[in-house]
Protein backbone atom coordinates (compact mmCIF):
# COMPACT_ATOMS: atom_id res chain seq x y z
CA UNK A 1 0.00 0.00 0.00
CA UNK A 2 2.76 2.60 0.75
CA UNK A 3 4.89 1.94 -2.47
CA UNK A 4 1.86 2.91 -4.06
CA UNK A 5 1.34 6.05 -1.91
CA UNK A 6 4.94 7.12 -3.52
CA UNK A 7 4.71 6.23 -6.92
CA UNK A 8 3.35 9.38 -7.73
CA UNK A 9 6.45 10.84 -6.33
CA UNK A 10 8.95 8.73 -7.37
CA UNK A 11 7.49 9.01 -10.89
CA UNK A 12 8.15 13.03 -10.64
CA UNK A 13 11.55 12.57 -9.38
CA UNK A 14 12.18 9.71 -12.33
CA UNK A 15 10.87 12.40 -15.15
CA UNK A 16 12.30 15.58 -14.07
CA UNK A 17 15.92 14.54 -13.04
CA UNK A 18 18.34 16.76 -14.37
CA UNK A 19 19.25 16.13 -18.38
CA UNK A 20 23.06 15.46 -19.07
CA UNK A 21 22.69 17.06 -22.17
CA UNK A 22 20.68 20.27 -20.66
CA UNK A 23 24.29 22.19 -20.28
CA UNK A 24 24.66 22.19 -24.29
CA UNK A 25 21.57 23.28 -25.40
CA UNK A 26 21.88 26.79 -27.63
CA UNK A 27 25.95 26.17 -27.45
CA UNK A 28 25.68 23.55 -30.71
CA UNK A 29 29.16 22.88 -30.68
CA UNK A 30 30.87 23.33 -27.24
CA UNK A 31 34.31 22.62 -29.31
CA UNK A 32 34.57 25.92 -30.98
CA UNK A 33 36.27 29.02 -29.45
CA UNK A 34 34.71 31.71 -28.00
CA UNK A 35 33.46 34.87 -30.28
CA UNK A 36 32.63 32.62 -32.97
CA UNK A 37 29.59 31.19 -34.74
CA UNK A 38 28.42 29.37 -37.18
CA UNK A 39 27.22 30.16 -41.13
CA UNK A 40 24.99 27.34 -42.75
CA UNK A 41 24.86 27.72 -46.41
CA UNK A 42 21.98 25.97 -48.40
CA UNK A 43 23.50 25.85 -51.74
CA UNK A 44 20.29 25.02 -53.79
CA UNK A 45 20.60 24.66 -57.60
CA UNK A 46 18.03 26.72 -59.15
CA UNK A 47 15.39 25.07 -61.46
CA UNK A 48 16.02 26.68 -64.97
CA UNK A 49 12.98 26.01 -67.90
CA UNK A 50 14.58 23.49 -70.19
CA UNK A 51 17.50 22.35 -68.24
CA UNK A 52 17.62 19.32 -67.03
CA UNK A 53 18.57 18.48 -62.73
CA UNK A 54 21.46 16.72 -63.73
CA UNK A 55 22.73 20.05 -66.34
CA UNK A 56 23.26 22.32 -63.42
CA UNK A 57 26.49 22.03 -61.29
CA UNK A 58 28.01 23.65 -58.05
CA UNK A 59 31.29 25.48 -58.67
CA UNK A 60 32.48 27.30 -55.82
CA UNK A 61 31.42 29.07 -52.26
CA UNK A 62 33.60 31.49 -51.57
CA UNK A 63 34.25 34.23 -48.61
CA UNK A 64 35.52 37.30 -48.19
CA UNK A 65 35.85 40.13 -45.54
CA UNK A 66 35.22 42.99 -47.57
CA UNK A 67 33.19 43.90 -50.98
CA UNK A 68 35.95 44.99 -52.60
CA UNK A 69 37.72 42.00 -51.93
CA UNK A 70 35.22 39.73 -53.23
CA UNK A 71 35.31 41.46 -56.41
CA UNK A 72 38.58 40.93 -56.56
CA UNK A 73 38.34 37.36 -55.99
CA UNK A 74 40.30 37.74 -52.65
CA UNK A 75 38.70 35.31 -50.50
CA UNK A 76 39.86 33.79 -47.55
CA UNK A 77 38.00 30.38 -47.21
CA UNK A 78 37.48 28.35 -50.28
CA UNK A 79 34.64 25.18 -49.47
CA UNK A 80 34.96 22.25 -51.31
CA UNK A 81 31.54 22.10 -53.33
CA UNK A 82 29.91 18.89 -54.66
CA UNK A 83 26.50 18.45 -56.51
CA UNK A 84 25.44 15.73 -54.31
CA UNK A 85 25.69 17.80 -50.88
CA UNK A 86 23.49 21.14 -50.31
CA UNK A 87 23.76 22.27 -46.82
CA UNK A 88 27.98 23.61 -45.76
CA UNK A 89 28.36 24.48 -41.89
CA UNK A 90 31.24 26.65 -41.46
CA UNK A 91 32.40 28.22 -38.26
CA UNK A 92 33.81 31.73 -38.12
CA UNK A 93 34.83 34.26 -35.58
CA UNK A 94 31.67 36.99 -35.01
CA UNK A 95 31.81 39.68 -37.53
CA UNK A 96 30.63 40.78 -41.15
CA UNK A 97 31.36 38.31 -44.01
CA UNK A 98 30.57 38.50 -47.59
CA UNK A 99 30.08 35.76 -49.45
CA UNK A 100 29.92 34.46 -53.46
CA UNK A 101 28.01 31.29 -55.04
CA UNK A 102 29.13 30.09 -58.61
CA UNK A 103 27.01 27.34 -61.35
CA UNK A 104 27.60 26.69 -64.05
CA UNK A 105 25.72 24.24 -66.81
CA UNK A 106 27.13 21.29 -68.77
CA UNK A 107 24.28 20.84 -71.19
CA UNK A 108 24.65 20.52 -75.17
CA UNK A 109 23.58 22.71 -77.79
CA UNK A 110 22.09 26.14 -77.06
CA UNK A 111 20.28 24.65 -73.74
CA UNK A 112 22.48 26.89 -71.39
CA UNK A 113 22.01 29.69 -73.19
CA UNK A 114 18.35 29.18 -73.29
CA UNK A 115 18.22 28.97 -69.71
CA UNK A 116 19.93 31.97 -68.64
CA UNK A 117 23.77 30.74 -68.38
CA UNK A 118 26.14 33.97 -70.05
CA UNK A 119 27.66 32.56 -73.13
CA UNK A 120 26.03 28.94 -72.97
CA UNK A 121 27.65 25.88 -72.18
CA UNK A 122 29.71 26.11 -69.02
CA UNK A 123 28.89 29.95 -68.53
CA UNK A 124 28.63 30.73 -65.09
CA UNK A 125 26.09 32.76 -62.85
CA UNK A 126 27.08 34.26 -59.14
CA UNK A 127 25.18 35.03 -56.31
CA UNK A 128 26.80 37.32 -53.18
CA UNK A 129 25.29 38.70 -50.33
CA UNK A 130 26.80 40.27 -47.16
CA UNK A 131 25.67 38.07 -44.21
CA UNK A 132 26.30 38.82 -40.39
CA UNK A 133 28.07 35.57 -37.71
CA UNK A 134 26.47 36.33 -34.57
CA UNK A 135 29.09 34.29 -31.22
CA UNK A 136 27.28 30.91 -30.67
CA UNK A 137 24.60 31.04 -33.18
CA UNK A 138 23.82 29.63 -36.64
CA UNK A 139 23.48 32.31 -39.58
CA UNK A 140 21.32 30.79 -42.05
CA UNK A 141 22.39 31.75 -46.13
CA UNK A 142 20.42 30.31 -48.80
CA UNK A 143 21.54 30.96 -52.41
CA UNK A 144 19.05 32.51 -54.84
CA UNK A 145 20.57 33.36 -58.07
CA UNK A 146 17.96 35.67 -59.61
CA UNK A 147 20.78 37.64 -61.22
CA UNK B 1 72.04 -65.55 -10.66
CA UNK B 2 68.16 -64.94 -10.89
CA UNK B 3 68.59 -61.69 -9.19
CA UNK B 4 71.36 -60.79 -11.12
CA UNK B 5 69.18 -61.39 -14.51
CA UNK B 6 66.96 -59.27 -13.26
CA UNK B 7 68.39 -56.74 -12.93
CA UNK B 8 69.99 -56.57 -15.98
CA UNK B 9 66.49 -57.02 -17.69
CA UNK B 10 65.47 -53.81 -15.26
CA UNK B 11 67.98 -51.88 -16.57
CA UNK B 12 67.83 -52.90 -20.36
CA UNK B 13 64.26 -52.33 -19.67
CA UNK B 14 64.61 -48.84 -18.16
CA UNK B 15 67.73 -47.87 -20.84
CA UNK B 16 64.96 -49.19 -24.13
CA UNK B 17 62.18 -47.17 -22.15
CA UNK B 18 64.10 -43.84 -21.99
CA UNK B 19 65.88 -44.03 -25.84
CA UNK B 20 62.33 -44.98 -27.00
CA UNK B 21 60.88 -41.54 -25.81
CA UNK B 22 62.04 -38.20 -27.79
CA UNK B 23 59.91 -35.21 -27.31
CA UNK B 24 61.91 -33.16 -29.68
CA UNK B 25 59.68 -31.17 -31.92
CA UNK B 26 60.57 -30.43 -35.51
CA UNK B 27 59.24 -27.20 -35.80
CA UNK B 28 60.71 -26.42 -39.15
CA UNK B 29 60.20 -29.89 -41.20
CA UNK B 30 60.04 -29.56 -44.98
CA UNK B 31 56.26 -30.06 -45.65
CA UNK B 32 54.73 -30.38 -48.70
CA UNK B 33 54.39 -27.04 -50.71
CA UNK B 34 50.72 -26.17 -51.97
CA UNK B 35 49.56 -24.43 -55.15
CA UNK B 36 49.27 -20.59 -55.30
CA UNK B 37 47.27 -19.04 -57.90
CA UNK B 38 46.50 -15.48 -58.47
CA UNK B 39 43.97 -14.34 -61.37
CA UNK B 40 42.01 -10.91 -61.52
CA UNK B 41 39.81 -10.49 -63.94
CA UNK B 42 39.39 -6.71 -65.44
CA UNK B 43 35.89 -6.33 -67.63
CA UNK B 44 37.56 -2.89 -69.25
CA UNK B 45 40.49 -4.84 -70.74
CA UNK B 46 40.33 -7.70 -73.30
CA UNK B 47 43.64 -9.61 -72.14
CA UNK B 48 43.57 -11.52 -68.59
CA UNK B 49 46.74 -13.10 -66.79
CA UNK B 50 46.90 -16.13 -64.63
CA UNK B 51 49.86 -16.57 -61.93
CA UNK B 52 50.53 -20.16 -60.51
CA UNK B 53 53.51 -20.71 -58.54
CA UNK B 54 53.78 -23.13 -54.86
CA UNK B 55 54.14 -22.14 -51.76
CA UNK B 56 57.86 -22.52 -49.98
CA UNK B 57 59.47 -22.65 -46.89
CA UNK B 58 61.11 -19.74 -44.99
CA UNK B 59 63.87 -19.90 -42.63
CA UNK B 60 64.86 -16.38 -41.94
CA UNK B 61 63.31 -13.47 -42.67
CA UNK B 62 61.75 -13.48 -45.95
CA UNK B 63 62.56 -10.36 -47.10
CA UNK B 64 66.59 -10.65 -46.39
CA UNK B 65 66.67 -14.20 -48.56
CA UNK B 66 64.20 -14.07 -51.56
CA UNK B 67 63.45 -17.52 -52.55
CA UNK B 68 65.21 -19.14 -55.39
CA UNK B 69 62.91 -18.96 -58.65
CA UNK B 70 63.30 -22.89 -58.85
CA UNK B 71 61.30 -23.27 -55.56
CA UNK B 72 58.64 -21.09 -56.67
CA UNK B 73 57.94 -23.26 -60.21
CA UNK B 74 55.96 -26.19 -61.37
CA UNK B 75 58.09 -27.56 -64.06
CA UNK B 76 55.28 -28.89 -65.75
CA UNK B 77 53.18 -27.41 -68.55
CA UNK B 78 50.34 -26.23 -67.24
CA UNK B 79 46.77 -26.40 -69.18
CA UNK B 80 44.19 -23.71 -67.70
CA UNK B 81 40.96 -22.35 -69.09
CA UNK B 82 38.37 -20.44 -68.05
CA UNK B 83 34.44 -20.60 -68.36
CA UNK B 84 31.93 -18.08 -68.76
CA UNK B 85 28.97 -19.16 -66.99
CA UNK B 86 26.07 -16.88 -68.72
CA UNK B 87 22.63 -17.22 -67.45
CA UNK B 88 21.25 -15.83 -71.09
CA UNK B 89 24.14 -17.06 -73.61
CA UNK B 90 25.06 -20.68 -71.94
CA UNK B 91 28.61 -21.24 -71.22
CA UNK B 92 31.61 -20.33 -73.06
CA UNK B 93 35.50 -21.67 -73.03
CA UNK B 94 38.65 -19.34 -73.30
CA UNK B 95 41.67 -21.23 -72.97
CA UNK B 96 44.72 -19.70 -71.15
CA UNK B 97 48.07 -19.71 -73.48
CA UNK B 98 51.78 -19.27 -72.05
CA UNK B 99 52.78 -15.55 -71.48
CA UNK B 100 56.27 -14.35 -71.07
CA UNK B 101 55.10 -11.05 -69.96
CA UNK B 102 57.84 -10.09 -66.79
CA UNK B 103 57.51 -5.98 -66.26
CA UNK B 104 55.59 -5.72 -63.21
CA UNK B 105 55.49 -2.68 -60.46
CA UNK B 106 57.24 -4.07 -57.41
CA UNK B 107 57.56 -7.63 -55.82
CA UNK B 108 61.19 -8.86 -55.08
CA UNK B 109 60.57 -12.52 -56.05
CA UNK B 110 62.24 -14.10 -59.59
CA UNK B 111 60.68 -12.69 -63.00
CA UNK B 112 62.07 -16.08 -64.99
CA UNK B 113 59.94 -18.84 -64.88
CA UNK B 114 57.29 -17.53 -63.96
CA UNK B 115 54.26 -19.23 -64.51
CA UNK B 116 52.41 -16.86 -65.99
CA UNK B 117 49.13 -17.55 -68.64
CA UNK B 118 47.14 -15.31 -70.38
CA UNK B 119 43.79 -15.28 -71.89
CA UNK B 120 41.96 -12.92 -74.55
CA UNK B 121 38.54 -12.25 -73.72
CA UNK B 122 35.51 -9.85 -73.18
CA UNK B 123 34.56 -10.30 -69.76
CA UNK B 124 30.95 -9.49 -69.24
CA UNK B 125 30.16 -7.80 -65.47
CA UNK B 126 27.35 -9.65 -63.75
CA UNK B 127 28.30 -12.61 -65.16
CA UNK B 128 29.79 -15.89 -63.03
CA UNK B 129 33.44 -17.15 -64.44
CA UNK B 130 35.04 -20.05 -63.07
CA UNK B 131 38.82 -20.88 -63.40
CA UNK B 132 40.31 -24.57 -64.35
CA UNK B 133 43.68 -25.55 -63.47
CA UNK B 134 45.08 -29.12 -64.31
CA UNK B 135 49.02 -29.69 -64.05
CA UNK B 136 50.27 -33.68 -64.18
CA UNK B 137 52.53 -32.11 -61.08
CA UNK B 138 49.39 -30.96 -58.76
CA UNK B 139 47.54 -33.61 -56.84
CA UNK B 140 44.03 -32.76 -58.35
CA UNK B 141 42.22 -29.95 -60.79
CA UNK B 142 42.59 -26.53 -59.13
CA UNK B 143 38.74 -24.80 -59.66
CA UNK B 144 37.74 -20.92 -58.25
CA UNK B 145 34.61 -18.90 -59.35
CA UNK B 146 34.03 -15.31 -59.04
CA UNK B 147 30.65 -12.93 -60.19
CA UNK B 148 32.45 -10.13 -62.12
CA UNK B 149 31.74 -6.86 -60.65
CA UNK B 150 30.36 -3.58 -62.52
CA UNK B 151 32.33 -0.61 -63.12
CA UNK B 152 31.41 2.16 -60.87
CA UNK B 153 31.24 5.91 -61.22
CA UNK B 154 33.09 8.75 -59.17
CA UNK B 155 30.72 11.49 -58.11
CA UNK B 156 33.38 13.83 -55.79
CA UNK B 157 35.48 15.53 -57.49
CA UNK B 158 34.71 15.35 -60.84
CA UNK B 159 36.29 17.78 -63.46
CA UNK B 160 34.12 20.95 -64.05
CA UNK B 161 35.10 24.35 -65.66
CA UNK B 162 35.95 26.78 -62.40
CA UNK B 163 35.76 24.09 -59.62
CA UNK B 164 38.69 23.83 -57.58
CA UNK B 165 40.09 21.60 -54.31
CA UNK B 166 40.89 23.32 -51.09
CA UNK B 167 43.17 21.43 -49.11
CA UNK B 168 44.54 22.48 -45.92
CA UNK B 169 46.14 21.12 -42.97
CA UNK B 170 42.17 21.57 -41.07
CA UNK B 171 40.26 21.39 -44.42
CA UNK B 172 40.03 17.93 -46.41
CA UNK B 173 37.54 16.61 -48.97
CA UNK B 174 35.17 14.09 -49.79
CA UNK B 175 35.66 11.97 -52.08
CA UNK B 176 32.30 10.16 -53.23
CA UNK B 177 31.91 7.16 -55.45
CA UNK B 178 28.56 5.24 -56.23
CA UNK B 179 28.16 1.42 -56.92
CA UNK B 180 26.11 -1.35 -57.08
CA UNK B 181 26.98 -4.31 -55.71
CA UNK B 182 27.66 -5.08 -52.27
CA UNK B 183 31.02 -6.20 -51.07
CA UNK B 184 34.24 -4.49 -52.42
CA UNK B 185 37.02 -3.06 -50.78
CA UNK B 186 38.58 -0.03 -52.69
CA UNK B 187 42.13 1.95 -52.81
CA UNK B 188 41.97 5.28 -53.70
CA UNK B 189 44.69 7.41 -54.74
CA UNK B 190 45.61 10.73 -55.68
CA UNK B 191 48.25 11.39 -58.31
CA UNK B 192 49.27 14.71 -58.36
CA UNK B 193 50.94 16.28 -61.19
CA UNK B 194 53.52 19.18 -61.37
CA UNK B 195 56.13 20.91 -63.02
CA UNK B 196 59.74 21.06 -62.62
CA UNK B 197 62.33 22.94 -63.59
CA UNK B 198 63.41 26.97 -64.24
CA UNK B 199 62.49 29.91 -66.56
CA UNK B 200 63.58 27.95 -69.73
CA UNK B 201 62.49 24.48 -69.23
CA UNK B 202 60.25 22.44 -67.06
CA UNK B 203 59.38 18.96 -67.13
CA UNK B 204 56.08 17.55 -65.99
CA UNK B 205 56.51 14.93 -62.52
CA UNK B 206 53.89 13.15 -60.29
CA UNK B 207 53.80 12.29 -57.49
CA UNK B 208 51.14 9.49 -56.57
CA UNK B 209 49.65 9.26 -52.65
CA UNK B 210 47.61 5.78 -51.46
CA UNK B 211 44.93 6.51 -49.56
CA UNK B 212 43.66 3.93 -47.04
CA UNK B 213 41.49 1.01 -48.48
CA UNK B 214 37.97 1.70 -47.89
CA UNK B 215 35.90 -1.54 -47.82
CA UNK B 216 31.74 -1.48 -48.88
CA UNK B 217 28.89 -3.55 -47.74
CA UNK B 218 26.06 -2.23 -49.13
CA UNK B 219 23.91 -2.59 -52.36
CA UNK B 220 23.55 0.21 -54.93
CA UNK B 221 25.27 2.61 -52.13
CA UNK B 222 27.19 6.16 -52.33
CA UNK B 223 30.30 5.49 -50.90
CA UNK B 224 32.10 8.43 -48.93
CA UNK B 225 35.47 8.50 -47.89
CA UNK B 226 38.00 11.43 -46.69
CA UNK B 227 40.99 12.68 -47.88
CA UNK B 228 42.62 14.60 -44.70
CA UNK B 229 44.35 17.72 -45.45
CA UNK B 230 47.16 17.44 -42.87
CA UNK B 231 48.01 13.77 -44.45
CA UNK B 232 48.01 15.17 -48.00
CA UNK B 233 50.85 17.59 -46.86
CA UNK B 234 52.41 14.66 -45.05
CA UNK B 235 52.65 12.47 -47.90
CA UNK B 236 53.93 15.08 -50.31
CA UNK B 237 56.62 15.98 -48.35
CA UNK B 238 57.83 12.17 -47.82
CA UNK B 239 57.42 11.18 -51.21
CA UNK B 240 59.30 14.15 -52.39
CA UNK B 241 62.85 15.40 -52.05
CA UNK B 242 64.20 19.07 -52.33
CA UNK B 243 63.79 20.38 -55.83
CA UNK B 244 67.51 20.14 -57.57
CA UNK B 245 69.48 23.53 -56.94
CA UNK B 246 68.14 26.86 -58.87
CA UNK B 247 65.15 24.99 -59.99
CA UNK B 248 61.29 25.42 -58.70
CA UNK B 249 57.82 23.28 -58.67
CA UNK B 250 54.66 24.43 -60.10
CA UNK B 251 51.15 22.42 -59.44
CA UNK B 252 49.14 21.51 -62.43
CA UNK B 253 46.36 19.86 -60.71
CA UNK B 254 45.41 15.99 -59.73
CA UNK B 255 43.76 12.88 -60.87
CA UNK B 256 41.69 10.85 -58.50
CA UNK B 257 42.11 7.34 -59.21
CA UNK B 258 40.06 3.97 -57.60
CA UNK B 259 40.93 0.25 -58.09
CA UNK B 260 38.28 -1.89 -56.86
CA UNK B 261 38.46 -5.00 -56.02
CA UNK B 262 35.61 -7.98 -55.78
CA UNK B 263 34.03 -9.53 -52.75
CA UNK B 264 37.10 -12.23 -52.77
CA UNK B 265 39.36 -9.51 -52.84
CA UNK B 266 37.53 -7.87 -49.85
CA UNK B 267 37.31 -10.67 -48.03
CA UNK B 268 40.99 -11.20 -48.60
CA UNK B 269 42.47 -7.60 -47.55
CA UNK B 270 39.56 -7.58 -44.87
CA UNK B 271 41.63 -10.62 -43.18
CA UNK B 272 44.92 -9.55 -43.69
CA UNK B 273 44.13 -6.27 -41.71
CA UNK B 274 41.37 -7.18 -39.21
CA UNK B 275 43.53 -6.33 -35.77
CA UNK B 276 41.40 -8.45 -33.73
CA UNK B 277 41.61 -11.87 -35.77
CA UNK B 278 43.81 -13.43 -34.29
CA UNK B 279 44.36 -15.03 -38.14
CA UNK B 280 45.35 -11.36 -39.06
CA UNK B 281 48.92 -12.54 -40.30
CA UNK B 282 47.70 -15.67 -42.18
CA UNK B 283 46.89 -14.99 -45.85
CA UNK B 284 44.36 -17.94 -45.17
CA UNK B 285 41.04 -16.98 -47.09
CA UNK B 286 40.97 -18.22 -51.07
CA UNK B 287 38.20 -19.06 -52.64
CA UNK B 288 40.48 -21.49 -54.81
CA UNK B 289 39.74 -25.46 -54.22
CA UNK B 290 43.15 -27.45 -54.10
CA UNK B 291 45.47 -24.07 -53.89
CA UNK B 292 45.95 -20.69 -52.20
CA UNK B 293 45.37 -17.21 -53.46
CA UNK B 294 42.68 -15.17 -55.49
CA UNK B 295 40.42 -15.34 -58.39
CA UNK B 296 38.08 -12.00 -58.25
CA UNK B 297 37.33 -8.54 -60.30
CA UNK B 298 39.29 -5.53 -60.09
CA UNK B 299 37.85 -2.36 -61.76
CA UNK B 300 39.85 0.91 -62.13
CA UNK B 301 38.29 4.20 -62.44
CA UNK B 302 39.66 8.04 -62.72
CA UNK B 303 38.87 10.79 -62.29
CA UNK B 304 41.11 13.34 -64.76
CA UNK B 305 42.21 16.87 -64.98
CA UNK B 306 41.15 18.39 -60.97
CA UNK B 307 42.24 21.77 -60.29
CA UNK B 308 43.79 22.80 -56.84
CA UNK B 309 42.92 25.95 -55.60
CA UNK B 310 44.96 29.54 -55.05
CA UNK B 311 44.33 28.76 -51.27
CA UNK B 312 46.28 25.58 -51.78
CA UNK B 313 48.92 26.42 -54.20
CA UNK B 314 49.63 29.46 -51.53
CA UNK B 315 49.69 26.78 -48.46
CA UNK B 316 52.19 24.53 -50.34
CA UNK B 317 54.61 27.23 -51.16
CA UNK B 318 54.78 29.55 -48.06
CA UNK B 319 53.80 27.05 -45.30
CA UNK B 320 56.79 26.08 -42.97
CA UNK B 321 56.28 22.82 -43.20
CA UNK B 322 56.38 22.73 -46.88
CA UNK B 323 58.53 25.70 -48.54
CA UNK B 324 61.73 23.64 -48.83
CA UNK B 325 60.02 21.50 -51.67
CA UNK B 326 59.97 24.89 -54.01
CA UNK B 327 56.78 25.18 -55.02
CA UNK B 328 55.86 28.64 -56.72
CA UNK B 329 52.69 30.61 -55.25
CA UNK B 330 49.66 31.19 -57.09
CA UNK B 331 50.35 33.43 -60.00
CA UNK B 332 53.86 33.48 -59.94
CA UNK B 333 56.00 31.93 -62.56
CA UNK B 334 59.16 29.87 -62.98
Amino acid sequence: MSLFKYLPLVLVLLFTQCDPFDDLAGSEDPSIPEDYGYAEVEFILPDYKGIPKEGVHRVALSFSYTIDSLFRSEYFEKVNVSDHKALYRLVFPAGEYYWEAVITCSCGGDTCLNGGFPGGKFGMKYDFDEFLVVTGETTTIKTRFTY
Amino acid sequence: MNKLNSKIILIIGMLIGLLACSEDLDLVSEGNSCPVVYCLLNPNDTVHYLRIAKSFQIFSNAMDSPPVSDSLIYDEDFYAYLVENDVNSGKEIFYFEPCDKTDRDSGFYHVENLGLLKVKCQIKTGTEYSVYIYSPELPKLIVGSTMVIPSFEILDPVYMPGREVTLLPDQGFDLRWIHNYKYAVYQPGVRIHYLEGDADFQVQKTVRLDLPEVFSYTEAATVVDYLNGANFYKGIIQQLSLPPPGKKRKLIGFDFEVCAGGEEMALLRQGERDENNPFSQIRSYTNFDGAQGIFSTRVFQTSHNNRFSDITENYLATSAETKQLGFLAHGEEF
